[in-house]
């Protein structure tokens, strides 16, 4: 223990010193960008829009929202130790809770102040009187705490009590927003009454205090397979932002999805090179069952959007539900686009196998502009129709993109030296995307 | 033996920085023949085999397939060439079989269910049949790997060090396969640390200088 103090405390003395004014600074200006834009699109709003939001649907999209950052923090940790450090440290006979409460505390703070900033900026947007605003962030902030002490609570439970959760809270964020959807169309949605946010607040505060003492108690239980199990998404996803690159966390999720599929029976593939390749595709896409919750799930996107959301802007929303919703069945073109090795075991050209593997996602981009016909009015659909266009565009220069590369042409632009081909890496998926959104607001 | 070389290999050159791994580098396989590549670790074998399997670019020299250069996206090579080495990779979400019976399928291997269950079943993978790639072992992934190689019509066998992570049975099944390859007129090229599969197998052995300055 002794030992574990010089260490630390060793630690301590060799810390750079952090520029928090400017971090501060930073966070200030990039978290400045969306707030004006949402301020900018709320204000330019047009008449006639349903202004009260109901009730039921507030309620699904939070949930959802909360079901989504659940998952996302059960497969991070969100209490983690590196495999050294659980080597080194923590295997070692000292008492885990007071080694890992420092950082628990750390990320409990951090989520508790991101949810506080973004439910201040819903507020801001909603136009929210100071006090109400004041609230709002308190329940940010409660549910923020809530929903790390909540996942650390989790982490000590078995994967199938996790799993019941995840899709307990999707199913529930799911069932409200229907609702929402059916008491709207037949005009019976209340909005949200003007005492939810003063007795939220509170609420939100009580019910953080149990959960953060569940989570505080779990941490002493969790064994090194809980530590240690996000180590690699963490890794995975740390080295996609850092190169900006969301294919580096490709492998690691599909390992992770597919880690606990259970075959009961391997399958045939017809004869003939076409058939076979189409029919293997066929397979992997029905084994992805996520996928067709994602589908379903961004196909609510543009209905619930059409109670906010002048009818004009209904094609970019539902364009902007397709990517998510398309990209899961574009993970055979991603993986024959970036495995060489698999394209010479397959044989037949490079174009021919990626042009074969682009027809799942290309039927679900036609399903999906279909299934979003009916949320927006007919002059709209000739916008919409757009859609797979925009979507399979991106989508294929996303996976066609070559490892990105920094020591490539340099051009000054006159502010200074631009890298083009890092440039052009990272807008090559946004680009058609951003044309397709220019398209459907002019038509 | 036939006349004609199926892969010929000339003044192949390969530079990392200032070491050249492989100088100037020539040798022909004919069909029928198995030439083990060998030497220590770091002596350029696994960089031989990758610049004619068309992974790694030579800084000089040809290599060619019947008389024509090598372009691994040429359909025509990939039907004739079947490559194993430590970059084979699979669909995360295909089991075991279903790999074996997709590369068979597109392959037009007739019968293709018999064959892959009669592979399964020589490179021990019965029981994993229905499980998926990330859930097979180490070994299991190597034997799979080397399946692949054999589950599809080719005239040249590209191996890096097979005999990794194979047991002595194993070996053994991996030497039986390899004369059955000659055999029927197939030509390997293989690199190998395994002085028995070695003697059993190579007709020839190569030897790469290794790095120099």
């Amino acid at each position: 223990m002794r030992l574990l103090t010089q260490v630390r405390r060793v630690g301590r003395g060799r810390k750079e010193p952090t520029d928090w004014w400017t971090l501060a600074l930073a966070v200030f200006v990039l978290a400045g960008f969306p707030v004006q834009v949402i301020i900018g699109l709320s204000a330019g709003r047009a008449p006639g829009v349903t202004q009260a939001i109901p009730i039921a649907l507030t309620v699904g999209v939070a949930v959802l929202l909360g079901a989504m950052l659940l998952a996302v923090a059960m497969a991070l940790g969100p209490v983690r130790g590196s495999a050294a450090e659980y080597t080194w440290v923590l295997g070692g006979p000292v008492d885990r809770r007071s080694e890992l409460t420092p950082r628990w505390v750390r990320t409990l703070t951090g989520t508790g102040a991101l949810g506080a900033v973004l439910a201040g900026v819903a507020a801001a947007v909603a136009g929210a009187d100071p006090v109400g605003l004041a609230l709002t962030v308190v329940v940010g902030g409660g549910l923020g705490v809530t929903l790390t002490a909540v996942a650390t609570g989790l982490q000590g439970r078995t994967a199938q009590v996790r799993r019941a959760v995840q899709v307990g809270t999707t199913g529930v964020g799911v069932a409200f927003v229907g609702l929402a959807a059916l008491l709207i169309r037949v005009g019976q949605a209340p909005s949200i009454p003007g005492w939810v946010v003063p007795v939220g607040a509170p609420l939100a505060v009580l019910l953080a205090v149990p959960m953060v003492i569940w989570g505080w108690r779990t941490i002493a239980a969790l064994d090194r397979v809980a530590l240690t199990a996000g180590n690699a998404l963490f890794a995975a996803g740390g080295a996609a932002v850092l190169f900006m690159d969301p294919a580096l966390l490709g492998d690691v999720l599909a390992q992770r999805r597919f880690s606990h599929l259970l075959i009961d029976r391997s399958r045939s593939f017809p004869a003939g090179r076409r058939r076979a390749l189409l029919a293997a595709e066929w397979l992997r896409t029905m084994r992805n069952r996520r996928a067709a919750g994602v589908f379903i799930g961004a196909l609510l996107v543009p209905y619930t959007a059409a109670i906010v959301v002048p009818a004009r802007w209904l094609p970019a929303v539902a364009l902007l539900g397709a990517v998510p919703a398309v990209s899961p069945f574009g993970a055979g073109l991603r993986k024959v686009c970036q495995s060489a090795t698999l394209r010479r075991m397959l044989g037949g050209t490079d174009s021919s196998l990626k042009l074969i593997h682009l027809a799942a996602p290309a039927v679900a981009a036609v399903l999906f502009t279909l299934g979003a016909a009916p949320a927006m009015p007919a002059d709209r659909w000739i916008a919409l129709a757009l859609t797979p266009i925009g979507v399979l565009t991106n989508l294929w220069l996303r996976a066609t993109a070559k490892p990105m590369e920094f020591d490539g042409l340099v051009a000054d632009l006159g502010f200074g030296p631009a890298p083009v081909q890092l440039s052009w890496f990272l807008v090559r998926g946004i680009a058609p995307l951003a044309l397709t959104l220019s398209l459907q607001l002019v038509i | 033996m036939a006349e004609q070389p199926l892969l010929r290999v000339s003044d192949l050159r390969r530079r990392f920085g200032e070491h050249e791994v492989l100088h100037g580098l020539s040798f022909e396989v004919r069909p029928g023949q198995a030439i083990a590549v060998v030497g220590p670790n770091g002596s350029g074998k696994s960089t031989l085999l990758q610049c004619v399997m068309g992974i790694q670019r030579p800084d000089s020299g040809t290599v060619t397939l019947r008389g024509t250069p090598l372009v691994e996206s040429d359909p025509a090579v990939r039907a004739e060439i079947a490559a194993v080495d430590d970059s084979v990779d699979f669909f995360p979400d295909l089991s075991a079989a279903e790999h074996l019976g997709l590369l068979a399928a597109v392959h037009d291997v007739p019968d293709a269910d018999a064959v892959v269950r009669a592979l399964l079943d020589e490179v021990g993978l019965t029981d994993q049949r229905n499980q998926l790639p990330g859930t097979l072992s180490s070994g299991q992934r190597r034997r799979l790997a080397l399946a692949s190689g054999f589950v599809r019509p080719r005239s040249l066998l590209l191996l890096d060090e097979p005999e990794q992570r194979l047991d002595g049975q194993g070996i053994d099944w991996l030497i039986g396969r390899l004369l059955d390859e000659k055999a029927v007129g197939g030509a390997v090229l293989f690199a190998s640390h395994h002085a028995g599969l070695i003697d059993a197998v190579a007709d020839e052995r190569l030897e790469p200088a290794g790095p120099s300055s």
